[in-house]
């Protein structure tokens, strides 16, 4: 039989009389939390870690600029919509009892991206002169027109991917039997401009976009049967970085005339 | 400023002290002493880079001891035009 110590005193430093509560059990909190809708809950980690005991979050930090962070006891957290588009941090301490009734402790930090959804145009099919963009993303999303299919002569663009390194601009199985266009838009950053199993039937052309820095752009994978074009499009030139050893600094003159 | 023909380095114009801003940058290098260089032009490697009020060029080979001119010309948001220059001394180690 299990006995907890119920003289023990609470973090704040009082006694704790009867069956001491101090947040939610871990099945609760993994149940509620494992998905949200943008993730799991800044306690799914830890619950994962303490089955069978009750535990408790206590936010200690947030680098948001504006807008209010509400956290729920379950962990699950809520970023009003003022807050401005970026990656931020909160920063938790979290709290569970043990089997004999003492504390275990933590730290913690979780990562929140806020910003546009994912730029998608699954399954787009133009079987006219018409267009279909996936539009733009930034942050880490995606900009993907995945299956997209082309049998007119018109046009699906995967759009534009830009910011962090998880997100590609991609056109994945574009299939293109007409005279139009699949575009994978352009990636900038870290990201990748992608037409993977692109496949060309028709005189039309599939181009994997351009992509910054680092990045490939990349049609892998592609596919031409008839007299179209898949094109990998361009990879970007990496950044360059100023050294001190080879500055030139233009210097000012004096242009005023004196008397 | 000196480099190795084999040295790929990066060449910082600075118009702090001149300009609030760097606009239509134009890099241009030529052979101010030594042996005639057909291919001078090819030591810029890429496009010239924007950071601020600095322009920042890829600079690639060259003729040991020849001793080139690179030159930046950039146009201010108020209508000035500033040039920013100085002699790349080639030279094997």
């Amino acid at each position: 039989m299990l006995l907890r110590n119920l003289q023990r005193r609470s973090p704040s430093n009082r006694l704790i009389a009867g069956t001491p509560y101090i947040g939610l059990l871990a099945a609760q909190i993994i149940s509620e939390t494992a998905t949200g809708d943008h993730g799991a809950g800044l306690l799914y980690n830890e619950a994962l870690a303490q089955t069978g005991r009750q535990l408790r979050v206590k936010v200690t930090g947030w680098s948001g600029t504006a807008g209010t962070l509400f956290v729920y006891e379950n962990g699950s957290v809520l970023v009003a919509e003022s807050q401005a588009d970026g990656a931020f941090a909160i920063g938790y301490d979290w709290e569970a009892w043990a089997d004999d009734g003492s504390l275990i402790t933590g730290s913690d930090t979780a990562s929140v991206t806020i910003g546009p959804q994912s730029a998608t145009a699954p399954g787009a099919s133009v079987t006219g002169s018409g267009t279909i963009s996936a539009g733009s993303a930034s942050g880490q999303q995606n900009a993907t027109a995945p299956g997209a299919s082309v049998t007119g002569s018109g046009t699906v663009t995967a759009g534009d991917a830009s910011g962090g390194v998880a997100g590609d601009a991609a056109a994945p199985g574009a299939t293109l039997s007409g005279t139009g266009t699949v575009n994978a838009g352009s990636a900038s950053g870290q990201q990748n401009a992608t037409a993977p199993g692109a496949s060309v039937t028709g005189s039309g052309t599939i181009t994997a976009g351009q992509a910054g820095g680092d990045a490939d752009g990349t049609a892998p994978g592609a596919n031409v049967t008839g007299g179209g074009s898949v094109a990998a499009g361009g990879a970007g030139s990496a950044t360059l970085i100023s050294h001190p050893r080879f500055i030139i600094k233009a210097k000012a003159r004096d242009y005023v005339i004196r008397r | 400023m000196k480099k190795d023909p084999s040295e790929i380095i990066t060449v910082t114009f600075d118009f702090s002290d001149v300009a609030t801003s760097c606009i239509n940058p134009v890099v241009s290098i030529a052979v101010e002493a030594g042996r005639d260089d057909a291919g001078a032009a090819a030591m810029l490697s890429g496009s010239p880079q924007t950071d601020g009020t600095s322009i920042l060029q890829r600079v690639i080979g060259g003729i040991s001891g020849n001793t080139y001119k690179l030159r930046c010309q950039i146009d201010d948001a108020d209508g000035e035009r500033w040039v920013a220059a100085d002699l790349l001394d080639v030279v094997e180690s």
